[in-house]
């Protein structure tokens, strides 16, 4: 244990020197151009090729696991093996933007078997589905339309609202919501409309719900 | 109208109808326009249902001829007889209203003939003047040539070939929104009461207002007539207590009848203060609202007797500055992800997680991953603490681009207008932000307090990214990202003002919960002392300070 919290607080200063670094360079590359305008250069790419030392160890080594050996599982297996065992979510990762459905209730499958499985109460388990819903119908609204926008801003609303009525601490119910989020846009086509939806949502004003806002 | 040249032709109906074609005055989308050709003796049949307004005339072709009817006719008894070279319909009933003369009975909303009727066979010239008024006919020709306006020209010659239209089309209609004031408060409705057709408001109506209960109807002051655009202003001042008021508005043309009418209510709430929040770098609309709701879980639903209303306006970063930032951290994300063969090319959700700062949370799915791995396990964590580095990095680039081309007023053009509907509700302000959301605060903030000076607002930064502040801030000294700002950008920011004992799970040092809201760790307000604090109740002392100036206690 004690080990474990030397490790952390050691990645922690690890960390934190590549981020001075790696800012050094950033703000060198961000104002050098004075407007801000025309930076086009990747930030990470340059920063972190040069400026962590652990670089080196983690990009191309075979410890990293990209050339496994016959003993030894690859790092694709190891976590092929951690999704099957349950100890690690069994994510959709099709090219699908909206993923199976199978009972068409707003809910992708793999993420209402994820809550399913929570050991949470009923209620609990419905604010739950509610924000992935919630979610999900961010990557599936008209980026157009402009009340359904505003309709998909307040289900997020009303979703985080009815979690604030079931969960004591709130923050049990924020962490877990969290996870959704991250699991709903989790491949690159649906991370890129997620950050569609919420670019077109910058100006947006709305309302956090008071009440019951729970769907039944 | 004794006087009056006049051809009577009574005969039946005429049987074809076809579609007019070409412009006509007035026309609007959803109309209907409905044609037949006009002879000796020609009937035009008008069937519709609903409330609607029947505008029946003649396509002369050197201008129209129209005439208005108000209302769905109860009864049609004699159809539309002609004269020459005019309609007019004979026999109709209109429900309410009072015949008072052939030409005129139906002409009451905004156009009244008033040219003469010649005998058939010569040039007639006929001019309608624009009002709602009933006019006296002429019984001379008025000058020639017409004003395009409101004459029109037509030779009866041509009678035989000229179409007679009827059009039905969407009339003016009262409408009247249901609005929230605050006890004790006046409160001007510019708006409230509108009559409209569905394309444009109608000007210059009288529109009578009535209130229940009705010994507090002085409470509700409106104008008699409704403006250019169709909007009868009002002003309501609300009682000490809430309560709910009906009122009733009444279109009365010519202040004897109803054309249309609507009910709304006044619902009177005890005096609300708008707790705004404006998000931090890189939050998603959900990250902002959970940041808003961790807000509400802090101070509560209200504050002494003052009832405090939840609002998230939400602004992403880069969006001012063509999302180059946040393309350079997805970029970084993917080329990264490449790393060990590739398994993060198809996880996202950390990704989502790095923005979040939550990697090194306890429970996150990066950190069940981690734990569930054992071989590969420290290069995978070190691949992620790499791309932590380069988001917090991005991060800084993002907000140093902000700064370096600040949000304007059009920017924020939406949350001003949003906080402006607010402000004439009656509702006083507190406004949070935090990082990047305290460059678009101010400029919202200023925006308000130059338009609505009156309203009281007051502001709460939280590691502002903002060389300039409209009230008390926050700033821990672990804020790695303001910390950037100024180290390494040489920007103006502000001082640190908190100094927290340790790191947390976030290691920006730079979140609102995983830093600001922090209740797990001591903090003091002056470097070297001991804890007196955390950084929890450090924020929540500052939005209470913030309430006690809009909403201060009463003596």
């Amino acid at each position: 244990m004690r080990k474990e919290t030397d490790r952390a607080a050691s990645r922690c200063r690890n960390v934190m020197r590549s981020v001075l670094a790696a800012t050094t360079l950033v703000i060198l590359t961000a104002c050098g151009g004075g407007s801000g305008g025309g930076t086009t250069s990747l930030p990470g790419s340059g920063a972190t090729s040069t400026s962590n030392p652990g670089n080196g160890a983690t990009g191309s080594s075979p410890g990293g696991g990209s050339a496994g050996t016959a003993t030894s599982p690859t790092l694709r297996e190891q976590i092929a093996a951690l999704e099957q065992s349950g100890g690690y979510p069994k994510l959709d990762r099709s090219g699908d933007i909206a993923g199976p459905d199978a009972n068409a209730n707003g809910v992708r499958d793999d993420i209402e078997s994820w809550i399913n499985m929570q050991s949470l109460s009923d209620l609990q388990k419905r604010a739950l589905l509610q924000k992935a819903r919630a979610l999900q119908n961010t990557l599936l609204v008209d980026l157009n339309d402009r009340t359904a926008l505003q309709k998909a801003g307040e289900g997020l609303m009303a979703s985080t609202n009815c979690g604030s009525l079931h969960f004591s601490p709130y923050r049990e119910f924020s962490n877990l919501a969290g996870q959704i989020e991250a699991m709903t846009a989790n491949t690159r086509q649906r991370a890129e409309r997620y950050m569609k939806y919420n670019a077109a949502r910058s100006g947006s004003s709305t309302r956090l719900p008071d009440g019951n806002t729970c769907e039944s | 109208m004794k006087n009056r040249p006049r051809q009577r032709r009574s005969a039946a109906l005429a049987a074809m109808t076809i579609i007019c074609a070409g412009a006509w005055h007035g026309a609007a989308v959803g109309d209907e326009q409905v044609c037949t050709p006009y002879g000796a003796g020609s009937q035009m049949s008008i069937q519709a249902a609903g409330p609607v307004i029947y505008k029946a005339f003649a396509d002369w072709g050197k201008g129209y001829l129209e005439r208005n009817f108000e209302r769905e006719p109860t009864a049609l008894t004699g159809g539309i007889s002609t004269y020459c070279g005019t309609k007019v319909k004979m026999d109709l009933q209109m429900g309410p209203f009072t015949t008072r003369d052939e030409l005129f009975d139906y002409s009451v909303a905004f156009y009244s003939l008033t040219g003469p009727v010649l005998p058939c066979g010569s040039q007639k010239v006929y001019s309608w003047k624009k009002t709602g008024e009933y006019s006296a006919p002429l019984y001379e020709i008025p000058n020639y040539p017409p004003d395009p306006e409101y004459n029109a020209v037509l030779t009866t010659e041509d009678e035989a070939m000229l179409p007679l239209c009827a059009t039905r089309f969407n009339g003016p209609a009262l409408s009247a929104q249901s609005i929230v004031a605050i006890a004790k408060k006046r409160r001007s409705l510019p708006s409230m009461i509108r009559l409209a057709r569905p394309a444009e408001g109608v000007g210059g109506q009288y529109v009578k207002v009535t209130l229940e209960p009705a010994a507090e109807r002085w409470r509700l002051d409106c104008r008699a007539y409704t403006d250019p655009n169709g909007d009868l202003y009002c002003s309501y001042t609300a009682p000490d207590r809430p309560t709910v008021h009906t009122y009733k508005a009444t279109w009365a043309f010519e202040r004897k009848e109803d054309f249309s009418s609507a009910q709304g209510t006044i619902t009177v709430i005890p005096p609300t203060v708008v707790v705004g929040f404006f998000n931090g770098v890189w939050n998603t609309e959900e990250q902002a609202g959970d940041g808003l709701s961790e807000i509400r879980s802090l101070v509560g639903p209200k504050y002494r007797d003052t009832l405090l209303r939840y609002e998230n306006f939400y602004n992403q970063t880069g969006t001012a500055n063509g999302n180059t930032a946040a393309q350079d951290l997805a970029e970084v994300f993917i080329q990264r992800g490449n790393e060990l063969d590739g398994v993060l090319t198809e996880r996202w959700e950390h990704y989502w997680e790095l923005l979040s700062g939550q990697v090194r949370r306890e429970g996150s799915l990066t950190q069940r991953l981690l734990a569930g791995l054992r071989d590969g396990a420290t290069g995978l964590s070190d691949l992620i603490d790499s791309l932590v580095s380069s988001t917090l990095a991005g991060f800084v680039k993002g907000l140093a681009q902000l700064m370096s081309s600040p949000p304007t007023a059009a920017d924020t053009a939406a949350h001003l207008t949003k906080l402006q509907e607010l402000a004439d509700e009656g509702h006083d302000f507190v406004l949070i932000a935090h990082s990047q959301g305290n460059l678009f605060v101010n400029v919202a903030y200023d925006g308000l307090q130059q338009s609505r000076p009156l309203v009281k607002a007051s502001v709460v930064h939280v590691a502002p990214a903002s060389p300039t502040v409209r009230g008390k801030h926050v700033l821990a000294d672990i804020d790695e990202v303001i910390n950037g700002l100024r180290n390494f950008g040489g920007w103006t920011v502000q001082p640190i003002n908190l100094w927290l004992n340790g790191r947390g799970s976030d290691l920006s040092g730079h979140t609102l919960v995983g830093t600001y809201l922090d209740a797990g760790r001591g903090a003091a307000t002056a470097p070297g002392t001991g804890a007196t604090t955390s950084p929890r109740a450090h924020t929540k002392e500052l939005i209470i300070d913030a309430l006690d100036q809009v909403a201060p206690a009463s003596p």
